[in-house]
């Protein structure tokens, strides 16, 4: 087991329970897909992970190792987070993003082959390495943000919403991206809102409600759920069906 | 017992400098570094007509406070006009206040930095004490009042004021104005009570002070200030010999309050009888500290220093506690009944105010049906003005509407009709620009191009206070409640439209208009919360609400400003499908029951598909479909936005 | 005269640039103006004032060293004690101000009370040491300074954009959550950055200290390298050199312009105040400084 979840809460000041009593695993190797609507506490599930937010109970267990919400600690345990929006720093040069991303590291040369490694997924990304990240496209700035998140070698990369604002095209893409890192050997958590796609090329999904895991089975499985299909997928033929778990929270 | 007077006359005249920085730093949250200005402001312009003409003190006062205000219009609107973040204002008042200074300390006139000497004593402990009361009493009626709450909402979250139609600039401008009216009050009698003037005392040094005394006293308080003031300048009294670090102390509490407890003394709370044992508590330990301070010198000599010590810490202590409990005690005897009686003295004001007030609501009925029609048209928009629209002509239309921001085109080209009694539903992608459509039509974003017509009005040219008076109101994606406030004093707040008393009845809670107009406004409140049924929740603060309840009482406080159209921005969002359900059943309530037009985001596919009767989706930037909800669902641009592929993809797997 | 003037102001330019240099780099990661740094350039003062006056004899370059080491070492402290409680809570950054605010006056005040408000002299290096280019007399230690001043600036331009921490502090000035998240310990990080900005900051005081006098209120809340840093933009490491080498060129021409038969000089800090509210006003992001706009 690679990372294992335990009955975690996050709040948001007194009133607001964002997580609540998640539990989840992810095995070495897989991509893990979570969806779930706007609100549903995704992104904080991300950030908790990362150990930005601090979570008021649960525990988070990583290669064995019980994490403290230290994102530098997490970090060099071999975790990277892949954020929302990219957040690149734009008065940076695409090189200097990239080596922010390996802060932690100390082997130049090493990094110096992981460079490598990123221009064989991103072979664009070679030509803008002295340019500032702010004036790339959106599409390139997602590749700069995905390989800033690999520079660090992680064993779990979390990626959330790498599809947000992109057009088609590049959303299949940055799909067909993700599954060839996991191909090299990085186990992905992914968060979409792009349901149908992200539960395609997943392994295993969990469904994430108002804070709550709802559901969870293969990609496959929840892909040809009814509920599913009728919540996130768009092709609702079953409006009267409601996702309901059973009473986690 | 000239000492005590000494010290109380001093405390008095920074309290009432306090209080009106409370009025301003404390209620909008904008930060002065530079009231010192208004004190040295008031304080010249009374000294010179008292010192050179002879004038009596009151005159001399009330041109001091003129002078004051008048000051105080001519820094404040071109900085607050310029809308400049938190802290460069701080760093712009305090550079005023310098300049101030340094004037002072090179004009002629008030004979540079020596000052006026000997101006005739003619402040003391009595008449301090009574313009005291005055301005506590003043601004007490002005914070419970419509006025007031349009200052506290700005202070919580001008955004949202902004979007309940409250103008930001004139009320920032007149909570400086009444703020610095009291500090040039204070100002004058500083300087008819220490009989001399001279730049020096207005420095850094003293606008600290008072800002000091804010943030420690707290936030949102006019209780916090007065008793926080009154410590930082009794406390350095009773240590004399620490002259030199009293400075240091207020640099001191500073640090430890912010860090520690921001909400300070009596954060967002006034005197009350919860918080008497705090009060009298803080008194013991003052006094505690007092005798402790002598009875350790005393017993030094004798005891030996440790034990000393220890004894009047002791002594300190059992002071302290022996003052809480007995607030306590004060408070239980207070609220029950044989306490009434000392009830009525101690808020004698309130009760006398209250008794007449019952009475003119009864001689003044007359009135009251005006009133009550005005607001009737708040619970229910009279369906006239429907009826009159015919169904062709759209109510809100977009043509072209574009917004860039920088390089990036949020919205493009984007056309949308909206008919009167029409629910309609925006949809698509995050980012795909929903958002900023909203943020368009109610004028918080100027338009790149295109235009947005209301009912034949041009929206693009007007102000967003205009905008939401005009009939558009809005709830937000990211909730905007003002957040210290209660349930009921949020929609309140946004009834401000419906009050017609004058900012001079507000000042005396003049009984024939304002009592009445505040009774009709709290019972027009509660029928918007009972309608999203929140009643229960009335005094509860907005931000220990649930998720799902916030969103409801943004749709109350929408709902007061009398909309003609309401656009919900992802109400759903955050909410578990049985919260949703009743949202929607909500939703279909209030656009019945106010002949709403309603424009709605939304994610919650079950939501809109169950609401709208007609959609319009959105993808980066422009419209991509629209139609009725079936259409919509089964639309190949639609389901490619949405899932990324063409949809021979979709259609073949 | 005017080559004269354009020297003294860019001498005194020079040490407000090194001051400004410091609130600026603050405020690019912290957002927030840290009004302790004036205080922190005083007690960098008194430091040398102790080392080579009143405690020690020591020569001037220990002495330097020794005071830009104390004042970084002071700076670090000073955020320990009332600035990380507030960053690990992410309250807004106008009570990060008053806390700096409140450091500023009780550090100040703690110098009156035990050292007093004297004014003492730092030893002359070569102040009286003249020599003229024309009709100019110009003083060694103006030349010094102002070389001193750049190689430092220099320095730190190195430092950040060549090294590891430098770029990491960048990268924190847009986005600072995003850095902790890729790993850097941010606790370390604004440690490097108030040890840089102290260090210069006992630089600039020892330099004042020797220009002028060493007092408690030399480096108050409303000095003029804060000034120079608003004119330049806060937040903007060049705008805090132009802005301060701009307001030295611009005091030293205004001290010595008469009109009519008032001296400007008699002004000259109302001229101050006034460029400092009015610039608010007109243009908040000074000339270098970015804006950036709240999201809805």
């Amino acid at each position: 087991m690679l990372l294992r979840v335990e009955d975690l809460n996050v709040y948001y000041g007194e009133a607001v329970h964002a997580l609540r009593n998640v539990s989840f695993e992810v095995q070495e190797g897989e991509i893990l897909s979570i969806i779930g609507a706007n609100g549903a506490g995704k992104s904080t599930l991300m950030w908790t992970l990362i150990g930005q937010l601090k979570p008021r109970s649960g525990k988070i267990t990583f290669r064995g190792e019980v994490m403290k919400p230290v994102p530098h600690a997490v970090v060099s345990a071999g975790m990277a987070l892949v954020p929302e929006r990219r957040r690149l720093f734009p008065n940076l040069t695409v090189r200097e993003n990239l080596m922010m991303g390996a802060y932690l590291r100390g082997d130049r040369g090493a990094v110096q082959k992981d460079l490598e490694y990123i221009f064989s997924l991103f072979p664009i990304l070679k030509e803008r390495l002295n340019q500032y990240a702010g004036t790339l496209s959106g599409g390139q700035q997602q590749m700069v943000a995905t390989a800033r998140g690999l520079m660090s070698r992680p064993k779990l990369l979390l990626m959330d919403e790498p599809s947000l604002g992109l057009a088609p095209i590049l959303v299949n893409q940055i799909f067909e991206t993700i599954q060839e890192i996991s191909r090299q050997g990085t186990t992905i958590l992914l968060v979409e809102q792009n349901a149908k796609k992200s539960l395609a090329i997943a392994h295993r999904a969990y469904v994430l409600e108002v804070g709550c895991i709802v559901r969870t089975g293969t990609g496959q499985e929840l892909l040809n759920d009814p509920a599913v299909q009728a919540a996130y997928l768009g092709v609702s033929q079953h409006k009267e069906v409601i996702l309901e778990g059973k009473e986690p929270c | 017992m000239q000492y005590a007077q000494a010290i109380f006359t001093n405390a008095a005249i920074y309290v009432i400098a306090a209080l009106g920085l409370a009025i301003f730093t404390g209620h909008t949250g904008l930060f002065s570094l530079g009231h010192a200005a208004f004190m040295a402001v008031g304080g010249y312009a009374a000294a010179i007509l008292t010192y050179f003409l002879g004038w009596s003190l009151i005159p001399a006062l009330a041109v001091g406070v003129v002078a004051a205000v008048l000051v105080s219009l001519v820094i404040g609107y071109p900085t607050l006009r310029a809308k400049l973040r938190s802290d460069y204002f701080a760093i712009a008042t305090l550079g005023f206040g310098e300049a101030v200074k340094v004037l002072l300390e090179n004009l002629q006139l008030t004979q540079a930095s020596r000052g006026l000497p000997g101006i005739e004593k003619l402040a003391g402990p009595l008449n301090t004490a009574v313009f005291l009361i005055i301005t506590v009493v003043l601004c007490r009626n002005f914070l419970n009042s419509t006025y007031g709450r349009k200052i506290i909402a700005i202070g919580q979250d001008p955004v949202a004021a902004e979007m309940i139609g409250i103008k930001l600039l004139p009320n920032q401008v007149l909570s400086l104005a009444i703020s610095a009216a009291f500090s040039g009050l204070s100002g004058g009698l500083l300087a008819h009570y220490i009989t001399f003037i001279q730049p020096a005392i207005f420095s850094m040094d003293l606008s600290s002070l008072l800002t000091a005394g804010v943030v420690a006293g707290g936030m949102g308080s006019l209780t916090g200030p007065i008793v926080a003031i009154a410590l930082f300048i009794v406390i350095p009294e009773l240590f004399r010999g620490l002259a030199l670090w009293r400075l240091v102390l207020y640099g001191v509490v500073l640090v430890i309050i912010i860090n520690f407890r921001p909400k300070g003394l009596f954060g967002y709370e006034e005197l009350n009888f919860d918080n008497l044992p705090k009060l009298f508590t803080i008194i013991g330990l003052t006094i505690g500290l007092t005798i402790a301070a002598s009875l350790a010198k005393m017993f030094s000599a004798t005891l030996g220093r440790v034990p000393a010590i220890l004894i009047a810490a002791l002594v300190a202590l059992a002071l302290t506690v022996a003052l809480g409990y007995l607030g306590k005690l004060l408070a239980k005897w207070l609220r029950s009944p044989f306490g009434s009686f000392g009830q009525m003295l101690g808020s004698g004001y309130n009760h006398i105010v209250q008794t007449l007030q019952d009475k003119a609501v009864c001689f003044r009925n007359r009135d009251l049906p005006k009133l009550r029609e005005l607001m009737n048209m708040v619970v229910e928009p009279s369906r006239m003005v429907s009826a009159q629209n015919s169904r062709k002509e759209p109510v809100l239309s977009i043509k072209s509407l574009s917004k860039r921001f920088g390089g990036v085109v949020a919205v493009d080209e984007f056309d949308l009709d909206v008919y009167e009694g029409e629910l309609v539903g925006l949809i698509g992608p995050n980012g795909s620009g929903k958002t900023t459509v909203f943020n368009l039509i109610s004028g918080y974003y100027p338009v790149s191009g295109g235009t947005i017509t209301y009912r034949g009005e041009d929206l693009t040219k007007k102000a967003p206070t205009a905008i939401v008076l005009g009939g558009i109101s809005r709830t937000f994606q990211n909730i905007r409640l003002f957040s210290s406030m209660t349930v009921l004093q949020n929609v309140t707040t946004a009834l401000h439209d419906a009050s017609n008393y004058s900012l001079l009845e507000a000042f005396v809670q003049w009984p024939w208009t304002v009592r009445a107009t505040e009774e009709r406004l709290k019972e027009t409140a509660m029928e918007l919360l009972k309608l999203v049924e929140l009643e229960e929740y009335a005094d509860r603060v907005a931000n220990t609400l649930p998720y799902g309840l916030q969103r409801k009482l943004e749709i109350a406080r929408a709902l007061a400003l009398r909309p003609r159209l309401l656009m919900l921005d992802e109400p759903a969002a955050g909410m578990n499908p049985q919260e949703s359900q009743e949202l929607v059943e909500l939703i279909r309530r209030i656009h019945v029951a106010k002949d709403l037009t309603i424009l709605l985001i939304e994610h919650h596919m079950d939501v809109v598909m169950n609401l709208c009767q007609r959609i319009a989706v959105i993808n980066f930037g422009k419209k991509i479909a629209e139609g009725a909800p079936e259409q919509i669902q089964n639309d190949p641009l639609v389901l490619e936005a949405y899932l990324g592929e063409k949809v021979e993809d979709v259609v073949a797997s | 005269m005017i080559f004269q003037t354009i020297i003294t102001g860019l001498s005194i330019g020079s040490i407000y640039a090194l001051m400004a240099v410091g609130y600026s780099l603050v405020f690019s990661v912290l957002n927030f103006s840290n009004f302790a740094h004036g205080a922190v350039i005083t007690l960098g003062a008194y430091i040398a004032w102790a080392l080579m006056v009143s405690v020690f004899k020591m020569s001037f370059f220990p002495a330097l060293l020794l005071s830009m080491l104390g004042a970084g070492i002071i700076a670090f402290f000073v955020e320990r004690i009332a600035y990380s409680t507030l960053r690990h809570r992410r309250a807004p950054s106008l009570f990060l101000m008053i806390s700096a605010m409140g450091v500023a006056i009780a550090l100040q005040n703690v110098l009156y009370a035990t050292v007093g408000a004297n004014l003492y002299a730092l030893p002359p290096i070569f102040t009286q040491d003249t020599f003229s280019i024309g009709a100019a007399t110009i003083s060694r230690m103006d030349i010094f300074a102002f070389v001193f001043s750049v190689i430092a600036i220099a320095l730190l331009t190195i430092v950040l954009n060549y090294t590891k921490v430098g770029t990491a502090i960048r990268a924190a000035s847009y986005d600072s959550e995003m850095v902790s998240v890729l790993g850097v310990n941010l606790d370390v990080l604004v440690a490097v950055l108030f040890l840089l900005a102290g260090s210069l900051g006992g630089m600039a005081g020892v330099f004042m200290g020797i220009k002028y006098m060493v007092y408690p209120s030399m480096g108050w809340i409303t000095n003029k390298a804060y000034i120079g840093a608003v004119i330049g933009g806060l937040g903007s490491l060049p705008g805090a050199i132009v802005g301060g080498i701009l307001l030295g060129l611009l005091e030293s021409l205004v001290s010595v312009t008469v009109i009519g038969s008032v001296h400007l000089s008699t002004f000259r800090d109302v001229f101050s105040f006034g460029i400092l509210v009015l610039l608010l006003v007109f243009r908040p992001t000074g000339l270098f400084g970015r804006h950036v706009e709240e999201k809805l």
